[in-house]
């Protein structure tokens, strides 16, 4: 058995482990909440504009420089991890997904002068890259905790332009979705050119499938409003400028919903991670205490046993 | 006229107004109440909302969206 001091000073450390963990497990909680709040807010401003998108639409489908499907030549992945690790398994499942995507996607495509490059959000992207051989356009750091639609706004113009300036073909954003606190799944969209659907799924995930956020009832109720007027609108400048004024639009709320949701599923991952540890630590610290008694139990047996001894042998 | 003015950060301005000041594509212009159903792109600049009780209420925006119904609602998609 180990001395008593040798116990104690690894008690003392496995307590100060769990303290942290404690805090950072709060910090966590705080932050995921924080994101889902804000997530929550732009809800109606998606809507609207989907709506808009669909009354605008609606009269004839319109041909824009973001809507047009070329041969593919070039992929952009933006993938969305995190900036910093002790997030448990978040980061990995991008990265297996990811991986997934580009082995089934090479298969499909079977085009040797095709090629991917990342845009990574999240530092850890950058590593993944690197390992994979795959070069990186463009990152984007510290969009981690609250994110703010200014702050989006450079990644998605630079999606955009290369799109239009035909430097890629296709964007497919991997991202985590936040489903609930305990359970999110990677998810792989097609960003550009864009697609109706794509968008339209985007913005009926925003709000989680349980949990205080839930509001099934009022997503319902936008669903239906959705398509059934029909209106004598006048259009101003006119409906192919309108068109192609809104979509960049579309675009920036849509990868601003994917970084919030990968926002929060990484606030989510990192508590549940920090609350097992914290529970390994509480553990930990249980069994040193006990061992740090009995060692220090058997040392008074020890001496006691010493004394008498020498009385015994006095007398 | 009831007027929605939206953000991505959330709501901006909701409720009954009398009048709306907005810079669109073409121009600046007011829309009073019973306007005929359209849709316009804002510029950059500030929309002003005049309530019933002449109070005025001021949004920066830097582009958007205008759609008035022919309800007698606009929605305005604010960035």
């Amino acid at each position: 058995m180990d001395s008593t001091q040798n116990i104690k000073t690894r008690l003392k450390a496995v307590n100060s482990v769990n303290q942290i963990t404690k805090a950072m497990e709060v910090v966590a909680a705080t932050k995921m909440r924080k994101a889902q709040e804000v997530a929550l807010n732009s809800r109606p401003y998606a809507f609207a504009a989907l709506e808009l998108l669909k009354k605008l639409t609606g009269t004839l489908p319109i041909e824009t420089t973001l809507t047009v499907k070329r041969p593919v030549n070039h992929t952009v992945l933006l993938v969305v991890a995190s900036d910093r690790g002790l997030t448990g398994a978040f980061n990995t499942q991008v990265f297996r997904s990811a991986s997934q995507f580009l082995a089934k996607d090479e298969k499909i495509i079977n085009n040797l002068s095709h090629r991917y490059s990342i845009v990574a959000v999240g530092k850890k992207t950058v590593g993944f890259a690197a390992k994979r051989n795959i070069p990186v356009i463009k990152n984007f750091y510290g969009v981690g905790d609250y994110v703010t639609p200014e702050e989006v706004k450079p990644i998605t113009d630079h999606i955009a332009r290369g799109f239009v300036n035909g430097e890629w073909d296709r964007v497919v954003a991997i991202s985590t979705h936040f489903r609930t606190t305990l359970k999110q799944d990677v998810l792989i969209r097609h960003v550009l050119p864009v697609n109706m659907e794509e968008i339209k799924k985007t913005v009926e995930e925003i709000t989680p499938e349980h949990g205080r956020y839930t509001n099934g009832a009022e997503t319902q109720k936008h669903g239906q409003k959705i398509g059934t007027e029909t209106q004598d609108y006048l259009f101003e400048p006119g409906i192919a400028e309108i068109v192609d004024s809104l979509l960049p639009h579309l675009i920036t709320m849509q990868i601003y919903h994917l970084i919030l949701e990968a926002n929060a599923s990484e606030h989510s991952a990192r508590r549940v991670a920090m609350k097992s540890a914290s529970d390994n630590a509480d553990e930990l610290s249980h069994t040193l205490a006990i061992n740090y008694n009995k060692a220090r139990q058997s040392a008074i047996t020890k001496e006691i046993i010493e004394i008498t001894s020498t009385q015994s042998a006095l007398t | 006229m009831k007027i929605n003015a939206l953000t991505l950060k959330g709501i901006a301005f909701k409720g009954e107004a009398e009048s709306l000041n907005v810079k669109t594509l073409s121009g600046e212009i007011t829309v009073l109440d019973h306007h005929r159903p359209l849709i316009s792109v804002l510029t950059k600049g500030e929309i002003t909302i005049t309530t019933p009780d002449r109070k005025k209420t001021s949004i920066h925006a830097r582009s958007g969206f205008l759609e008035i119904g022919n309800t007698n609602e606009v929605t305005l998609l604010i960035d």
